[in-house]
């Protein structure tokens, strides 16, 4: 699904490059250092205000980089309907700053009048899929475009559930015909937190469907004496999550990669060192794939 | 006559203020200057602390206990008739 | 009711209270011996990442309790008043009458309206944007059109007044290193916080000019709003409150 603005304008597609996550407090390294970076990704709500500095900075950064847009509040599992008020700002948003992507995750956050502002685990069953595929729906209708869909981490699992994650993530982006963000993090943190195995995880997914990759960094508990990994984007991508991430792309090919750096937030250098070790995976497996298809 | 004075007071007032209003004001200067300050976002997509204990927690700030922990600047704040310090 | 939906309500039920949650839920969990503690960690996120964000908001009446009793009070905040918005860029809308109304903080009796100043500047930081009020949309008006003029005041701006010198507070508890005293009895204070551009503004101002602009907020025409300040203040001096703020952003294009 394209799209096409009142301007002319599409919007600027985002690279198959690594970006970072942009964070306030790298405003101004972005602006004043222009760094070579691909792109950068926003959660929508933290723009939603009237006006003000945030949509200032947004404005200024969107004139140099492509950007992706990254909802954390569509809330798409809830068994509540989608807010419409809260669509029309989402909507408000990609009209005016033409992301290359937009994307939400599979989870919930609205289960009464109020919000968790945190993201919630999902029965896998049956209804809840159908729910999840009306909802990703309604999103694509109201923004006239594809929205792709992320992976979740999780701690716990529901008795209920009638499938594993990644059938039920896979069916609902065919079924609504949204596209996949695959979060490389995310699934080695819940696949070791349940015991899941991680390439019956990825075998399920189909290459056409992804169209971003996510990276970021966990931390590791100790309950009872048995490891939880948190996903709490506050360190550096670990040396398991770069190493699946390197098969990752070597087995599936490459797509845009963010970095995803949300809390003790290091100065910008540190960032973009994350984000060069992403690029350099990619980068080597581009040249290998040239190299396959001249030798091959 | 009030409403004559007062609309000669702010047509005087206000003519004052537009011939001493000034021409373009130049915004020149560092990313702050032009954009503001950056407040950081409030809402991501990342977990919190784990399993720590925050949510376990009972304190509902109710009853004198967790006052004890009361251990900020307010003790910089001195006098007033309403105190009790 | 749904699976889905009793299973999301009771999730939501427990996330909020800080009990054990109860059979029904953890019956649904899968139960590998560490279900609780799984579902701790989703509580824990809930009140942390919104009590992150109420530290956030409320930076000085951090700096004043002290970081663990903020703690104490946010997490009683967040289970009391969980956030009612899709985002959380305006959370704790009701902080200040929330410590207003604990008794223990009646000793700190400034502490609520410190909340309140602190929430109008994040207010004013994300209000819509307003062109500011053009010399050229005054000057073909003619003097006699003046006094029954609406001004329009930004959107961002607010009024707040306190029985105590919440300015001098704020203003000294904008970091850490902060040793001056401040005594209450410096008493009563009135702002303006507004933001014409970039940069959100905290004016301490005098009476007449707090009743003047409260006046053009309610409608008043300037005549209106000026005869009536007028008659409580007698020193108000229009032209100088118009030389400094008609047409720097305070009031927005017409």
């Amino acid at each position: 699904m394209e799209t096409i603005h009142k301007s002319g304008r599409k919007p600027t597609p985002v690279p198959i490059r690594a970006g970072a996550g942009l964070k306030p407090q790298h405003y101004q390294s972005v602006i004043e250092d222009q760094p070579d970076i691909g792109w950068f990704e926003i959660h929508p709500e933290n723009y939603m205000g009237r006006g003000g500095p945030p949509l200032r900075y947004l404005e200024k950064i969107r004139q140099d980089y492509p950007i992706s847009l990254h909802s954390v509040g569509t809330s798409l599992g809830s068994h509540l309907p989608l807010d419409r008020q809260h669509l029309q700002q989402l909507k408000r948003l990609v009209d005016r700053f033409e992301p290359g992507l937009v994307s939400e995750h599979l989870s919930w956050s609205h289960g009464y009048e109020w919000y968790t502002h945190d993201l919630m685990p999902l029965v896998y069953t049956e209804e809840s899929l159908q729910l999840m595929v009306e909802h990703i729906d309604q999103v694509q209708e109201h923004l006239q475009r594809q929205i792709l869909i992320e992976n979740p981490s999780s701690y716990l699992q529901f008795k209920a559930s009638e499938m594993p994650e990644q059938v039920f993530y896979v069916e609902a982006a065919k079924r609504s015909g949204a596209g996949l963000l695959v979060d490389v993090n995310n699934v080695f943190v819940s696949c070791t937190n349940h015991g899941w195995n991680i390439d019956d995880y990825l075998s399920a997914i189909p290459i056409s469907l992804i169209g971003e990759i996510h990276l970021s960094g966990h931390s590791v508990q100790q309950v009872e004496g048995r490891t939880l990994r948190i996903d709490d984007h506050g360190s550096p991508v670990c040396s398991e999550v770069w190493t699946l991430y390197q098969q990752f792309i070597s087995r599936f090919g490459l797509a845009p990669t963010l970095i995803e750096w949300d809390s003790n937030i290091p100065e910008f250098p540190q960032l973009l060192e994350e984000v060069s070790g992403a690029q350099s995976l990619m980068d080597g497996v581009a040249e290998t794939e040239v190299r396959n298809v001249v030798t091959g | 006559m009030k409403k004559t004075n007062t609309s000669a007071l702010v047509a005087g007032a206000i003519t004052t203020a537009l011939a001493l209003s000034p021409v373009g004001v130049a915004n020149a200067g560092d990313t702050e200057k032009c954009y503001g300050v950056a407040k950081a976002g409030k809402n991501d997509c990342a977990a919190g602390p784990g399993t720590s204990c925050a949510g376990t927690s009972t304190s509902d700030a109710q009853g004198n206990a967790w006052m004890l922990v009361l251990k900020g600047t307010c003790d910089k704040i001195v006098g007033g008739s309403l105190t009790s310090k | 009711m749904s699976l889905l939906a009793e299973l999301q309500k009771s999730f939501c039920d427990a996330l909020r209270t800080a009990e054990a949650p109860d059979g029904a839920l953890l019956a649904m969990l899968q139960d590998d011996d560490l279900a609780l503690q799984r579902f701790q960690v989703y509580r824990n996120n809930f009140i942390v990442l919104n009590g992150d964000a109420l530290a956030d908001m409320f930076p000085v009446v951090k700096r004043l309790v002290g970081e663990e009793a903020f703690r104490v009070l946010a997490t009683a905040y967040v289970r009391q008043h969980p956030p009612r918005d899709r985002t959380l860029l305006l959370y704790g809308d009701l902080f200040a009458d929330f410590l207003q109304a604990i008794p223990e903080l009646s000793e700190l009796p400034y502490l609520s309206d410190v909340a309140r100043l602190e929430f109008a500047w994040t207010a004013a930081y994300h209000a819509a944007d307003a062109h500011p009020l053009q010399p050229d949309q005054l000057q073909d008006l003619s003097e006699e059109a003046f006094a029954g003029l609406q001004l329009r005041l930004h959107p961002s701006l607010q009024l707040l007044a306190s029985d105590f010198p919440i300015h001098r507070i704020w203003s000294v508890n904008q970091s850490d290193d902060t040793d001056e005293l401040i005594s209450l009895d410096e008493g009563a204070c009135r702002l303006i916080v507004v933001r014409p551009d970039n940069e959100v503004q905290v004016r301490v101002v005098p009476q007449g000019e707090f009743e003047f602009v409260k006046r053009l907020l309610a409608s008043a025409t300037i005549g209106e709003a000026f005869e009536a300040t007028s008659q409580t203040d007698p020193q108000f001096d229009l032209g100088q409150f118009f030389s400094r703020h008609l047409f720097d952003g305070t009031f927005c294009a017409m």
